[in-house]
């Protein structure tokens, strides 16, 4: 029991919710799945307001973008056959990998993306997907989610809610998602989300991002630099993985070490671009 | 704070603390057999209801979300008179023994077959993930599970 919390909200209307927001900070708290308030106490905790009764569970797809609103559950999102125009065959398997069917009942999309603990799947995963991310702050506001979050975005998030993931659809995406966890509920130890575009046989364009590192997830720009404008070649892949090895951004804590990080960091990126590789090969022999 | 729900198909109120879980205030009010939350952050399955339909661990829920909503535990099931095909099936197949994490295996399994009546064994065991049963190995509450399915489309027919 969250023994300090005085007050559950249930507003309507996001201009309400905002307001509650503003006018009980810094003891209030937005409850999207509740997942995080339930786990560990927080004494500072006085005001809940919950997001429930809020117009935020929706997906739906918008001028070649999928947009996802911030209450839809990670099960809700497996549901909806809209991925499949995200990334064919891989969005589904990257989120049936993170936590338990039950667990996914009750993450939402935006308390995920919200909280952006280092070791989330989905900030992640959907940078990896070169996502935007809505906002409601008095106004509704769209960032590039990479830009929100390398901004002073735990400040903004003091005063203003998530409303919406967007997406862009691309059939012509190539994405693989890996995480590396000790057990099936276990954070993840290392995550790694891998999306690439190809154009006449070679790499258009490559996102690639390396999170639980421990810290938050960072771009690999240099990996990309060296995949962008070839083709996805065995010789390609191997030099890829070696030059990660050498460069992984990765530090140690108490669950493994720098070292174990650096092995499972190109480990990873094999294990993807083999994925993707043999997507894409199976997708031009059609 | 005062909380309306539908609890097992009855309209319920409680007076409850703003920060309590719904799992607190199931086993106060009523002493609803939602097993004792071991784990407290949903990663064991045993407080398992489900909540429009949808199975969650109830440990995880706060209490303010379930207002004019729909809860069902496993009372909802069937009683000793007459038992769900569910719960026959897990008496025949052998498929408890210590019971503790049953009630939650029983509830998944129903969200399951109401939204799948044919899922194949693979299936049951993706849903089946997020429960942990220490007694069994999993294997005769699969069938179980199986068994169940088959004896609801018999009463479909």
């Amino acid at each position: 029991m969250l023994k300090e919390v005085v007050e559950f909200y249930a507003p309507r209307e996001l201009e309400e919710a905002h307001g509650l927001l503003l006018k009980h900070y810094p003891h209030a708290q937005l409850v999207g799945g509740g997942l995080d308030l339930t786990w560990r106490e927080r004494k500072e905790t006085r005001y809940l307001i919950g997001l429930d009764r809020l117009p935020l569970k929706f997906i739906k797809s918008e001028e070649g973008t999928l947009e996802v609103g911030a209450m839809v559950t990670i099960r809700e999102l497996l549901e909806n056959e809209a991925l499949e125009n995200v990334a064919p065959d891989s969005l589904k398997p990257a989120l049936k990998a993170i936590a338990t069917p039950l667990l996914r009942g009750v993450i939402t999309v935006g308390g995920s993306l919200a909280r952006a603990y280092p070791w989330s799947d989905l900030p992640a995963l959907f940078l990896g997907l070169e996502s935007k991310i809505g906002i409601f702050d008095g106004k509704y506001r769209v960032f590039e989610l990479r830009e929100f979050y390398e901004g002073d975005f735990r400040e903004i998030l003091r005063r203003a809610l998530i409303t919406k993931v967007l997406i862009p659809q691309s059939k012509g995406r190539y994405f693989s998602y890996r995480r590396f966890t000790r057990t099936g509920v276990d954070i993840p130890l290392l995550n790694q989300a891998v999306s690439l575009h190809f154009r006449e046989g070679k790499i258009e364009h490559a996102r690639i991002f390396l999170g639980a590192r421990p810290g938050f997830p960072l771009e690999l720009e240099e990996i990309e630099g060296l995949l962008e404008g070839k083709e996805l070649s065995e010789s390609v892949i191997g030099e890829t993985c070696a030059m990660l090895r050498e460069s992984a951004p990765v530090e140690s804590d108490f669950r493994i070490s720098k070292e174990f990080r650096i092995h499972l960091a190109g480990v990873l990126l094999e294990e993807n671009l083999r994925e993707i590789k043999g997507k894409y090969e199976s997708s031009i022999q059609a | 704070m005062r909380v309306q729900f539908k609890l097992n198909h009855k309209e319920v109120s409680f007076n409850v603390h703003p920060g309590e879980s719904l799992f607190e205030v199931l086993r106060r009010e009523g002493n609803y057999e939602v097993k004792g939350s071991n784990c407290r952050d949903g990663s064991c399955g045993a407080c398992t209801v489900l909540l429009d339909g949808v199975p969650v661990p109830s440990c995880t829920i706060l209490i303010g979300r379930v207002e004019g909503r729909e809860v069902e535990t496993v009372e909802s099931l069937g009683d000793m008179e007459n038992l769900h095909p569910l719960e026959r099936a897990f008496l025949e197949n052998g498929a408890v023994q210590c019971g503790y994490c049953i009630p939650g295996i029983l509830l998944v399994a129903k969200a399951l077959l109401d939204r799948n009546p044919n899922p194949s064994r693979e299936e049951i065991e993706e849903e089946l993930s997020g429960n942990i049963c220490r007694c069994t190995g999993y294997v005769q509450q699969i069938e179980a599970i199986e068994r169940a399915a088959e004896l609801l489309r018999e009463e479909r027919k």
